[in-house]
């Protein structure tokens, strides 16, 4: 109950801040390029052309300098929220996702083509996971409280508590479940309320009227999907590309977002329509139709301006920028089959949905999130049903064929095994250390097979561990001072003769997953724990069993919390409790 | 032929953002023309791209192409540009396509391989 009262106001307070975030990005819009209060930069106005090229370049500038100051004093890559979840139990750096979030309002409000979404989710994950972390939740909570920060944050953008819930749910948490759902809910709608009252209702992306689908579209809206998940999979490889491109190239990181504003700036001459996150373009594209050789270049404009923001340094994500250029393929299917078959006389407003649902699901990943975008931005069921279909088609393409949404495949390209924001980190905490037998018994090697008899009876302990001068050199079977083969008089053999040297061991700081790996490896039943290999002192010691056991009980216990149960599997206890 | 392909895409792409571009201009048409330096820019931005050392040809011709579509392109248009800025444009898109076919070029060669930060 405490958990979901503070989700609900967490939420109020991630809500604000997509408040502050989106009228900053509106102030800048409106004094740089002088778009009128409440307008957007892709609304298509008639711009003069050195504002078009000057303001992204020169608003490139303040973005490298200030990316280029904040990697001087913190130089870590920043944490997102489904890098958090999946790795670090939750843990965001709060400062980190204020510096992103003020270079995304930077980037986006000098026009680069950027989504804000990317800023609105850090903020509100970054937030609520510093108030879990000074009020020293469980991890599990820890968790579902970042997911409650980015719910409420894509539900007070887009003025929609579902789509914020199951964004949460599909992203950032990685599982829907009964324990999560009312914390992730509240959080959503107090997020959602915030914005509503302090901006009033504002449906996204609002249709004035009701779509016509026909059983012939529903069978079109597959192709449509599988063709978006080719255009949203050219997106993810273009981005790729251009990045790969501009670190080819001997420029300074922070002179990049200058050339990249110009060059930005450059296509929005021909299609002014490119700058920004795409809200305006998006809207137009509901109520307009437009030519297919424009909505077809667009198309090609908006991916290339969106791959050159990101890849030269501005700050924002995906999101919006998929969901427009969703829009425009959408029209651009539309006048296609017109010219086509113009007796199936497809309505532009339903396949423009379906266009913008399945290249959303195709790059962001989250199908159900974008079902419920149209559903609460529409209202309409009709559309609601087509857009599940494009979208479903969409969503398996991209999973058979790539196998990455934008997010993973971003993380696949620096080296994480991460996909999806399932929790895997928890293996790096369940360290040696913490499962370790301490009562490792040490004999020196000069000491005699008869005195380690008296010492350690028969069955006694289940590995000894002989040293040298206080360093561990090798390892004996207790088994072995027993042995009818022992080759001398006890008294004469020593623990010397009888050690096998040391072939492995394990680190206290090395993880359960390496162990095992290492038991593995050299069919070991017992391996040692050592303070490092330099001095070789024995800390203990760990049997494949305990490992085993161990991992299995950790595994029920994360299960056991994502459900809701406490100990649903069994009574075990693991090393935490 | 993945590579090809992906050349392919990419020359799609810039053929769809000249023909968009073109869709939008105000003056008067040369159809003739305007085609045969769109075709002249996807052929010359295919070949340029293919990852052998021949490809420096194509992409020795592709600019001039580039140039002449984009300048067109960038004329006739409302709200009008200063023809120092179309100019200027062109010359842009040129240096950009021709270094992209380039990029890609290089790219694909096996020796060239592009790296994958850890």
């Amino acid at each position: 109950m405490a958990l979901i009262l503070l989700a609900g106001a967490l939420g109020l307070g991630a809500g604000l801040g997509v408040v502050i975030l989106r009228q900053s990005v509106t102030a800048l819009h409106s004094l740089l390029f002088g778009i009128p209060w409440g307008g957007h930069l892709s609304d298509g106005f008639s711009l003069d052309w050195w504002t078009v090229v000057l303001v992204p370049s020169l608003g490139g500038l303040v973005v490298g300098g200030a990316a280029w100051y904040i990697k001087r004093r913190r130089p870590r890559e920043t944490i997102d929220a489904i890098e958090a979840n999946a790795l670090y139990g939750g843990r965001m750096s709060l400062t980190d996702s204020v510096n992103l979030a003020i270079l995304t309002v930077l980037s986006g409000g000098c026009g680069a083509s950027v989504g804000l979404e990317a800023a609105y989710t850090q903020i509100g994950a970054g937030f609520c996971s510093n108030i879990g972390h000074r009020l020293r939740l469980r991890r599990d909570d820890l968790r579902t409280l970042v997911g409650c920060g980015a719910a409420a944050a894509i539900a007070a953008a887009f003025d929609a508590p579902l789509t914020g819930a199951f964004y949460a749910y599909e992203l950032i948490i990685g599982n829907y479940s009964i324990a999560n759902l009312a914390p992730v809910l509240m959080a959503a709608l107090a997020g959602t309320f915030t914005a509503r009252e302090l901006l009033g209702e504002d449906l996204a992306f609002a249709t004035s009227r009701a779509v016509h689908v026909t059983t012939t579209d529903y069978l079109m809206f597959v192709p449509v999907g599988l063709a978006a998940a080719a255009l949203g999979m050219a997106v993810m490889q273009g981005v790729t590309a251009t990045e790969q491109w501009m670190r080819r190239q001997a420029i300074p990181p922070w002179v990049r977002p200058p050339i990249g504003g110009l060059v930005v700036g450059i296509i929005a001459l021909i299609y002014p329509r490119v700058l920004g996150s795409g809200h305006g373009g998006i809207v137009a594209n509901l109520h307009f139709t437009f030519a297919l050789p424009y909505l077809s270049g667009l198309v090609a404009a908006k991916i290339a301006a969106s791959a050159i923001s990101i890849g030269v340094g501005f700050r924002g994500g995906l999101f919006s920028s998929s969901l427009f250029l969703g829009t425009l393929f959408g029209g651009a299917v539309v006048m296609a089959l017109n010219s086509v078959a113009p007796s199936m006389d497809p309505d532009p407003l339903v396949y423009t949905l379906v266009g913008m649902g399945a290249v959303g699901a195709a790059i962001v990943g989250a199908p159900i999130t974008m079902i419920l975008l149209v559903l609460e931005s529409t209202r309409d069921f009709a559309a609601t049903v087509g857009v599940t279909v494009g979208v479903i088609a969409a969503n398996v393409a991209v999973r058979r064929w790539f196998g990455y949404s934008f997010a993973t495949w971003r993380f696949h390209l620096r080296g994480l095994k991460i996909q999806g924001a399932e929790d895997i980190g928890w293996i790096d905490s369940l360290t040696i250390g913490r499962i370790m037998r301490r009562d490792g018994k040490t004999v020196p090697t000069e000491m005699s097979v008869a005195a380690m008899r008296k010492a350690f009876p028969l069955g006694g302990v289940p590995q000894l561990f002989a040293t040298e001068g206080g360093r561990l050199v090798g390892t004996i079977d207790p088994a072995d001072l027993w042995s009818p083969d022992l080759g001398g008089i006890p008294e004469e053999v020593s623990a010397g003769d009888l050690m096998v040297p040391i072939a492995a061991w394990l680190l206290a700081t090395d993880n359960l997953q390496s162990s095992l790996k290492k038991f593995s490896e050299h069919k070991l039943e017992i391996l040692p724990v050592i303070d490092g290999p330099d001095n070789l002192q024995l800390l203990g010691y760990l049997t494949e069993a305990e490992a085993l056991k161990s991992y299995s009980q950790e595994l029920e216990r994360h299960r056991s919390d994502m459900i809701g149960e406490a100990r649903l599997f069994s009574t075990a206890i693991t090393p935490e409790s | 032929m993945r590579k090809l392909l992906y050349a392919l895409i990419f020359a799609i792409g810039f053929a769809a953002f000249s023909v968009g571009g073109l869709s939008e201009r105000t003056g008067e048409r040369d159809p003739w023309l305007e085609d045969t330096a769109l075709v002249a820019l996807c052929l010359g931005f295919v070949l340029g791209s293919v990852p052998r050392a021949w490809s420096i040809i194509p992409r020795a011709i592709l600019p001039l192409p580039t140039f002449l579509l984009f300048l067109t392109i960038l004329t006739d248009r409302k709200p009008e540009l200063p023809f120092f800025v179309a100019f200027v444009g062109a010359a842009f898109y040129a240096l950009f396509i021709t270094s992209y076919a380039s990029f890609l070029s290089h790219r694909n060669r096996p020796d060239e391989a592009p790296e994958v930060r850890s």
